[in-house]
């Protein structure tokens, strides 16, 4: 990918300030019950909307757990790691542009 | 050994702040994974929040380790390691289930590598010992959030 391109990417990212998700990976070795007492714990989720998430992402091999603004969804992606579990940020389709 | 491992894990995170860490490593790259999909974005968040993770995980991980190493019998002591008890404060059982969530990834990604890869001499029986680790620890995680909620 030419520096170009990535540049353009970043600038249109952060000028139109689009929706972006926190994904959530699912790993088997990870334990359920600790997936969704981080996500309880990290986003506010209820314990039934938590394990809603987890089994999704156990399902289709990743779920949204949070969207917003950019910096924010870094935040939360960063702390999932720290968590020990895997997440990735993406932009939404669709978001405001 | 616990205690050990702990340690162990401790000089990972310790590499990774002095940007000593070895890129390849399986072990960092699931403990610090990618955030982007594309390469420049993910080597940019790497950069700038590895350190802050990893500094946090020296923290936590240092309480388990400590809490360990104190409750530790005295040298003479004929009390069995198992039986040692442990009280633990919120903060102290937060430390403790991220602390033996990452030991158990590190070891449940060690002992899937490659023979070649890992220390010399590493046997068969050792790697299945280890594995019996990730799973008792797997227990003890899974005893601790019971008791939590």
């Amino acid at each position: 990918m030419s520096a170009d391109t990535a540049e353009t990417r970043h600038l249109a990212a952060t000028a139109t300030g689009g929706e972006w998700a926190t994904m959530l990976w699912d790993d088997p070795v990870t334990l359920q019950s600790y997936v969704v007492h981080v996500l309880m714990r990290r986003f506010g989720h209820s314990r039934e909307r938590a394990h809603e998430l987890m089994a999704q992402a156990e399902r289709d091999g990743r779920a949204a757990v949070a969207h917003g603004a950019r910096e924010e969804q870094e935040m939360h992606v960063a702390g999932l790691h720290a968590d020990g579990l895997v997440a990735t940020l993406e932009r939404m389709p669709g978001g405001a542009s | 050994m616990l205690a050990n491992l702990g340690r162990q894990v401790l000089g990972l995170h310790r590499a990774v702040i002095d940007h000593r860490a070895a890129l390849d490593d399986p072990v960092l790259e699931r403990l610090y994974p990618s955030a982007y999909d594309g390469d420049e974005d993910a080597a940019e968040f790497r950069r700038l929040a590895s350190p802050d993770i990893a500094a946090d995980r020296i923290r936590t991980m240092t309480r388990m380790v400590v809490d360990l190493e104190t409750a530790l019998p005295a040298e003479g002591d004929e009390r069995d390691d198992a039986e040692l008890q442990m009280v633990l404060d919120a903060e102290g059982a937060d430390a403790w289930l991220r602390s033996l969530g990452e030991v158990r990834l590190v070891l449940h990604v060690r002992t899937n590598q490659d023979r070649s890869q890992l220390t010399p001499g590493v046997t068969d029986e050792d790697i299945a010992q280890l594995r019996d680790v990730v799973d008792w620890l797997g227990f003890v995680q899974g005893t601790l959030l019971e008791a939590l909620e």
